[in-house]
């Protein structure tokens, strides 16, 4: 008993430095120029008809309302899905979505994908450190 | 008469002498202006925030192509792969532009190894690339140069 009471202090005490360690390195490292940025959100949206002209202006206008909060929108006339990259911490995608709907003559969606599919498995884990990172920084860009 | 003009003649040649030195300064500093630097193309494109925005349009754009975006699916599926991908070619466009980054992904071999890529998809995704640049007022030239050093690119992506 007493020993698997020393063992667990042990594990107790390991986990807390290491936490700190991690807490320390992901604080007080020098961000490269790049990591500066702030980092944003990658979103498709799908339409339920192909796209024409008078869609892509208002797409426009409707887009510039959401100046600050999106960083990026794209949508080509005949085609259905739309593009946007967005500052996660000020707007959801479904204010996106319905944004960008009003006014207009189809309906949107956001397309889900499926996060498997062939692909390389290191990249994963470099996200996964890099997300391990963010995860300890107290500000976020 | 003759005594009387040596002070006046040594007056005369000092202030020949004075501003023949002051031309010869003048042709000094000309020499020695330093030219202005022409600035790097990471300084023509605007720095690392107009680069990012590009890199935001470049990836919206390729969310929104039908030859390509599928290619992408398990990417934007996964907000850290995104990100990560994002910051790579932040760097990657930083660092080809003489910039202060350092890209510290895959070489292009490995990261897009095979992927079979199509010269029919690289050339839709460079297209991106342009509309993106076109978008948001890259000069002509700065695009072509940076197109110029990605393009080199082709060969470790396409068909790896
Ligand atoms: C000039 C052309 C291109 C450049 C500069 C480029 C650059 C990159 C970079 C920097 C990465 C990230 C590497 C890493 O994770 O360490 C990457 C990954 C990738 N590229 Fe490309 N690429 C190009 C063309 C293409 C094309 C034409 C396709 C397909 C249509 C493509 C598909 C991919 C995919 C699927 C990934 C993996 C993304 C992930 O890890 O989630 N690339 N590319």
């Amino acid at each position: 008993m007493k020993r698997i009471n020393i063992l667990f202090k042990i594990a107790l005490a390991s986990v807390l430095v290491l936490n700190g360690a991690f807490f320390i390195y992901a604080n007080t490292r020098t961000l490269s120029v790049s990591e500066k940025v702030k980092p944003v959100t990658l979103a498709a949206y799908q339409t339920d008809k192909a796209l024409t002209n008078e869609n892509l202006a208002q797409l426009k206008t409707n887009s510039a309302q959401l100046k600050n909060k999106i960083t990026a929108m794209a949508a080509t006339s005949g085609n259905n899905v739309i593009g946007i990259t967005y500052y996660s911490d000020l707007i959801s995608s479904s204010e996106i979505a319905s944004t960008l709907e009003s006014n207009n003559s189809f309906d949107l969606s956001e397309i889900t994908f499926q996060s498997s599919g062939k692909s390389c498995p290191i990249s994963g884990i470099k996200a996964q450190w890099n997300s391990l990172l963010n995860a300890y920084r107290i500000s976020d860009n | 008469m003759f005594k009387k003009s040596i002070p006046a003649f040594l007056l005369g040649a000092l202030l020949i002498g004075s501003l023949s030195f002051q031309s010869c300064k003048k042709d000094d500093d000309d020499e020695t202006v330093t030219p202005t630097p022409t600035p790097t193309l990471y300084e023509r494109l605007g720095g690392i925030n107009a680069i990012s925005a590009v890199t935001d349009q470049f990836l919206a754009n390729v969310v929104a192509d039908p030859v390509i975006n599928a290619r992408f699916a398990a990417t934007i599926a996964d907000a850290n792969r995104t990100r990560l991908l994002r910051l790579n070619l932040i760097d990657q466009i930083c660092a080809a532009a003489a910039g202060p980054c350092q890209y510290k992904g895959k070489t292009m071999i490995e990261a897009h190894q095979g992927l079979n890529i199509t010269e029919v998809e690289f050339n839709a995704l460079v297209g991106d690339l342009v509309d993106a640049m076109t978008s948001l007022g890259v000069a002509q030239a700065d695009q072509n140069e940076l197109l110029g050093i990605l393009g080199g690119l082709k060969p470790d992506i396409v068909g790896q």
